[in-house]
């Protein structure tokens, strides 16, 4: 990473460090253990939409049914969990920033992040705007790699997530 | 034997050693356990959600529950399987641990609230499978089944927290 970079982190992990905020995520004892349970809920509920997602289709679930339905039933949960996460993540960064923006499992996991979110938007929009015709006809080949993509970064995600505990930088 | 010197004899195998030892093998091991657990909660949340009447009430019950459960029993095997591992890396530690006695606690409720679900409540479910007002029994098992499966979660984050092993 480019010198000034590393120097912006450095500074900002400082200054977030010695917020107001900061300082009570760090001294109230159980408040990043309870934001911690929330994010892994809000991942339960993406996770498990993404896979609902995925597997309907392959074709795995819901054969008998316009491919619509699925769609319908499961990408709000990825949309509505998503801003969950997003607030979770940015108070445990703020409770120890040095935890995270300089973490390089954190830096990959922004990174997956972006990228799952892109592709799983992109084939799911698709889906919406050209249905797929009717319950016995399958999705294009495309609409089925993008779903396999975006499930095996959704997971790429989580396992990055995870590593974040085991390879703190100070 | 006691429980005591099983949970030692535990401690002292070569399998407990290594994932204790191993850098990598703790922190994989519990990887798999976040995604397995995650995929549990997440899609037994789906057929909640449908019993209390609150989503995919497009769908039966019947034809919802084909569709999750297959994904919530491997996830829940993997799950199984993966806390069994982490489990035994420190056994005397987790049983001491007063959040792991409390998760231990809150899967036996799951258990008991999916049997009385199973056999009990979801008797006369071709009544309102397809569309309709669940039974108030259905939206308690469902609502119950919620609690109880962010109660695990949450234990478990605290479990992790206060064995400090990786949080």
């Amino acid at each position: 990473m480019p010198a000034s970079i590393e120097h912006s982190l450095t500074t900002t992990s400082a200054w977030l460090a010695d917020t107001a905020l900061s300082h009570t995520l760090q001294n109230v004892e159980w408040l990043v253990p309870a934001i911690q349970t929330v994010h892994i809920l809000a991942v339960a509920v993406v996770m498990s939409c993404v896979l609902m997602l995925s597997l309907g289709v392959f074709g795995l679930h819901g054969r008998e049914q316009p491919l619509a339905r699925t769609v319908a039933r499961f990408a709000p949960g990825i949309g509505g969990g998503l801003p969950v996460l997003l607030v979770t993540g940015v108070l445990m960064i703020t409770a120890e920033p040095d935890r995270a923006l300089p973490n390089p499992a954190f830096q990959l996991k922004m990174a997956l992040l972006l990228a799952a979110a892109a592709v799983t938007w992109t084939y799911v929009r698709g889906l919406a705007r050209t249905p797929v015709p009717s319950p016995a006809r399958r999705p294009a080949i495309a609409v089925r790699l993008a779903a396999g993509t975006a499930l095996g970064l959704w997971v790429a995600v989580l396992v990055a997530g995870r590593w974040i505990a085991y390879t703190l930088s100070r | 034997m006691t429980i005591a010197s099983l949970l030692e004899a535990l401690y002292a195998t070569p399998l407990a050693a290594e994932i204790r030892e191993n850098e990598f093998a703790f922190p994989t091991i519990e990887t798999v356990h976040v995604l397995a657990i995650t995929l549990v909660v997440g899609s037994i949340a789906v057929l909640d959600l449908r019993l209390l009447g609150w989503a995919s009430r497009d769908r039966p019950v019947s034809r919802l529950s084909a569709d999750v459960l297959p994904v919530t029993w491997t996830a829940f095997a993997c799950a199984l399987l993966s806390g069994a591992l982490l489990f035994a890396s420190n056994a005397p530690k987790y049983l001491d641990n007063p959040y792991f006695r409390a998760k231990l606690a809150l899967l036996a409720l799951v258990g008991l609230n999916m049997l009385a679900y199973q056999f009990v409540v979801s008797r006369d479910l071709p009544a309102w499978d397809a569309g309709g007002a669940t039974p108030r029994a259905a939206r308690l098992a469902a609502g119950l089944s919620l609690v109880f499966w962010t109660g695990v979660v949450t234990c478990g984050r605290w479990v992790g927290f206060t064995m400090l092993a990786g949080y």
